[in-house]
């Protein structure tokens, strides 16, 4: 196994190439779209909103990414603040993110491609995966200033035209069609677009004066990004006719790059969207990557995930498991679903961030801190209510994936605190007690007493689980391995 | 060989059959839960199955909840039981 190298060697320029790389991603050009038909006209307050919750915990980010310029990012702080389970979760939610980042920029890329040539979505999302999978076992760039500046110069250019422009009549009227259950929902929605700038503390351990550089990056790309994506979606809505807007699946972004630039406008902006989509994927396939190697360092995930390619020095095994992760969730082809997933890790994340702050502040007042976060403790404050506030929006299922994810993270967590004997003790009550339930459910189906048309291939089927969580039941109770 | 020994063979070969069972049937559960949401004829058919009177659309993601948690439940107690054949052998 190498050594981390931990060598200071990034000047403020490439922090914030490193910030824009992470915050001008793929969202903003699969996730508008949607956003626009949630909210209406409104979604430039949705944006609004998003940004300013985004630059409250950036806030906190900086804060901490000044005083603890370590490997690992917010996993690192929760670690230092309250350690246990709490860290634990930090650093789960954060996998999740970047893992549900990366699958929206697969997807994202795929959506994108058929506006030049009719593609199956999954497939090709799948495809890009595998592809960039490969790439990342053999090693890759962290940030590459040219990509990010020329997406810059193209939704600049897109803002710029589009302003001179004239809009279409009435385009903002009503301004909320869906009333403040729209804007809200479009603000959890599109909050993902925010938050790639907290990709600088993951390398802060890298940037040279990282006191003075981490903030400046943060909060230079955050302001830059909040300002940029109002505009875009103000253009955005004023080029789209009135009708459109209750459509779901109408392409506003590029309708609207239509519109202003013609075709070439049209294709520049799609162009753009994909070269963000793999700058998306390859930063969240580097973050998820760091994650892992991170919570594995400390014995919540095994250690051979900490193991270096012999030729190309990359942590492969981690990059190919994280990677079948993303085939599956890529395979879905479900922007909406995924978007609001990532979201809604992102916002539970970031008040947990801001929760670290506080502790911190209280119990490490000595701590050095070259960035103080102004405002405290009400941004931080601010920044929680807005971010757990938030989570009623998202989608019930993609709500319900989340709460399955944190109950597996709580079991692997308890895996390890509590040892390995007590658990499989628990496992082996938990199917006794399934086997129990499935039996009564059985016996109350054939007397007639639950109205169920079970088929007989299914009863039987139903009978041989029986048989096997029984054995299991009993094997893992009965457990000689400690 | 010790009764002991036998014993001991026959409870890892148990634990790797049932392991690998549990296993299989968790992911199959999951694909299942996968299809349930995206295929309108197994819909049809588990709404009929389970005599639901609402729209399946309304109940299926507390279904598709309770499903993909047995399926992780069951994948964790399959993987449990091929440790300790993995222990045991």
């Amino acid at each position: 196994m190498r050594k981390q190298e931990t060598k200071r060697e990034i000047g403020l320029f490439y922090a914030i190439m490193i910030a824009l790389n992470g915050a001008v991603g793929i969202e903003v050009f699969v996730l508008l779209n949607y956003a626009v038909f949630l909210a209406g006209p409104a979604v430039v307050l949705s944006l609004l909103l998003s940004g300013t919750i985004n630059i409250l915990t950036m806030l906190s980010f900086c804060e901490l990414g000044a005083a603890i310029p370590e490997v690992g990012g917010d996993y690192t702080y929760a670690k230092v603040a309250y350690g246990g389970v709490i860290a634990f979760l930090i650093g789960w939610l954060r996998w999740i993110s970047s893992t549900f980042g990366a699958t929206l920029a697969a997807i994202g890329f795929a959506a994108l491609l058929t506006y030049f040539i009719p593609v199956n979505i999954p497939l090709i999302a799948v495809a890009i995966v595998i592809v960039f999978t490969l790439i990342s076992v053999r090693g890759i760039k962290e940030a590459d200033a040219a990509t990010v500046l020329i997406a810059l110069a193209i939704l600049t250019a897109f803002v710029v035209f589009g302003l001179g422009h004239g809009f279409q009549p009435r385009a903002f009227q009503p301004f909320t069609p869906k009333g403040l259950p729209g804007i809200f929902a479009a603000t959890t929605y599109s909050f993902v677009m925010f938050i790639g700038a907290r990709a600088t503390v993951a390398a802060a351990s890298r940037i040279k004066e990282p006191g003075k550089n981490v903030p400046r990056a943060i909060l230079f790309s955050s302001l830059v990004i909040v300002i940029l994506y109002c505009l875009m979606a103000y253009v955005t809505v004023g080029f789209t006719p009135k009708g459109d807007l209750l459509n779901p699946d109408f392409p506003f972004l590029t309708q609207a790059a239509k519109v202003i630039m013609g075709d070439v406008g049209g294709a520049l902006i799609t162009i753009a969207g994909m070269f963000a989509a793999i700058t998306s994927l390859t930063t969240s396939m580097m973050v998820q990557s760091s994650i892992v190697r991170g919570l594995s360092r400390d014995g919540y995930f095994p250690k051979f995930l900490l193991t270096r390619h012999k030729r190309f020095g990359t942590p492969h095994i981690a990059i190919i498991i994280n990677s079948a992760f993303l085939v599956l969730f890529a395979a879905t082809g479900v922007i909406q679903f995924v978007g609001y997933v990532a979201g809604f890790a992102a916002l539970t994340g970031f008040a947990l961030v801001n929760l670290t702050l506080i502790k911190l502040r209280k119990e490490k007042p000595l701590l050095k801190r070259p960035f103080k976060a102004p405002l405290y403790p009400f941004a931080p404050i601010l920044g929680i209510i807005m971010s757990i506030a938030l989570l009623v929006f998202v989608e019930a299922s993609a709500s319900i994936l989340m709460f399955e994810f944190i109950v597996l993270a709580l079991i692997v967590y308890y895996l390890r605190m509590t040892g390995f004997h007590r658990l499989r003790v628990a496992v082996g009550g938990i199917n006794l007690g399934l086997v129990g339930f499935m039996a009564l459910l059985l016996y109350l189906t054939e007397i007639g007493l639950v109205p169920l048309a079970i088929p007989s291939p299914v009863l039987y089927a139903l009978i041989f689980i029986l048989l096997v969580y029984t054995l299991a039941g009993i094997l893992n109770l009965l457990t000689k391995v400690r | 060989m010790r009764l002991g020994d036998l014993q001991m063979k026959i409870r890892a070969i148990l634990a790797l059959v049932v392991g690998l069972i549990q296993s299989i049937i968790g992911v199959l559960t999951i694909g299942f839960a996968y299809v349930l949401n995206y295929n309108d004829g197994v819909r049809k058919f588990f709404k009929t199955m389970l005599d639901i009177e609402r729209p399946i659309e309304e109940v299926l993601p507390v279904f598709l909840l309770l499903i993909i948690t047995f399926g992780f439940f069951s994948i964790i107690s399959g993987l449990l039981l091929i440790h300790e054949w993995r222990k045991l052998r």
